[in-house]
């Protein structure tokens, strides 16, 4: 079983290169849509199914706090997992976006160690199950 | 390890540290590119810097909100923001994906100096962009001119070239 997510981030550089640390993190990937702002995610994840949502804070349209909120307040999308990629790491901000519902936090720069970590921390085991495999040793570091 | 800083004009001071600017942009350089730097200048005079211009470099710029206002800039060599965006990407960028790179350096640089000033302290980044015309002449009479007390410019060389940044906060 794969798992299906999308990548809320308004550089596409950085959507590239999370996809590359997923790769190496050991987990099968199935589906990986990506969205440039908070709105643009939702019109995915009105016809998309995901298991999990990687998002990003500052950006056009609509910021990641603004999305979270959006999430959350939508009955079909409430219980999505949230995993918030940002490079403030204060942890006013941190608590804001726990508040919110994002259930976890990675600060920029990060290891594949540290997404794998907090996407076992937040998806569902059921969804996880026969998920992980191995890092690659040779790739640990971005 | 965050410090506090209690009211904005020691924010302020904080966001103009160089030490802390030259820690993060290092942090960075280091986990995400794998590209440590080897020397550092602060307050450069004339240097390698002096030969920065539009066409042979790559430039990146944001505006920064919050308990203080300001602007954060990058600006390498072509040369080695292809090497950057290789080592970022691991495989061979296209041009347009040198340029985004470096637009993302920036972002993160600036956005880890900020969040590591003041734990209750929060900023808004805007998007990043390359340098226009008019930002280059600002940059030149920058690293050419007097130091100014709202800003702070510091270089650091790579094996790759020499990366130079500034910070400064609304006077």
């Amino acid at each position: 079983m794969s798992l299906d997510l999308i990548l809320v981030d308004d550089s596409s550089a950085m959507r590239k290169m999370i996809r590359r640390v997923l790769d190496v993190s050991g987990f099968a990937i199935g589906r990986c849509h990506e969205a440039s702002n908070g709105r643009d995610a939702l019109d995915v994840l009105a016809r998309e199914r995901v298991d999990v949502v990687l998002t990003d804070i500052n950006m056009p349209v609509m910021d990641g706090e603004a999305f979270v909120r959006e999430l959350r307040a939508n009955r079909e999308l409430a219980q999505l997992p949230v995993i918030v990629i940002s490079t403030d790491s204060t942890a006013v901000r941190r608590e804001r976006l726990d508040q919110l519902g994002a259930q976890g936090y990675l600060s920029k720069p990060f290891t594949p160690e540290r997404l794998r970590d907090e996407l076992e921390r937040v998806i569902d085991p059921a969804v996880l199950a026969g998920q992980l495999g191995g890092i690659d040793d040779d790739d640990r570091s971005f | 390890m965050t410090t506090a800083v209690s009211d904005a004009s020691k924010l302020g001071r904080a966001v103009l540290d160089a030490r802390r600017l030259e820690a993060a942009l290092t942090e960075v350089l280091e986990a995400m590119f794998f590209c440590p730097p080897e020397e550092v200048a602060v307050s450069p005079g004339p240097g390698p810097w002096d030969r920065f211009d539009a066409t042979e470099c790559q430039s990146s710029q944001l505006n920064f909100r919050g308990p203080v206002d300001g602007a954060f800039a990058l600006v390498c060599s072509k040369h080695l923001a292809r090497c950057l965006a290789e080592s970022f990407h691991g495989e061979t960028p296209s041009a347009g994906e040198v340029g985004e790179v470096l637009l993302e350096l920036s972002n993160v640089v600036c956005g880890n100096h900020l969040s590591q000033l003041d734990a209750g302290s929060v900023f808004a980044l805007d998007t990043p962009r390359p340098w226009d015309r008019a930002d280059w002449m600002d940059f030149a009479a920058t690293f050419a001119g007097p130091a100014l007390e709202h800003r702070t410019r510091l270089a650091v060389r790579t094996e790759e070239g020499w990366i130079a940044a500034w910070i400064e906060i609304a006077a």
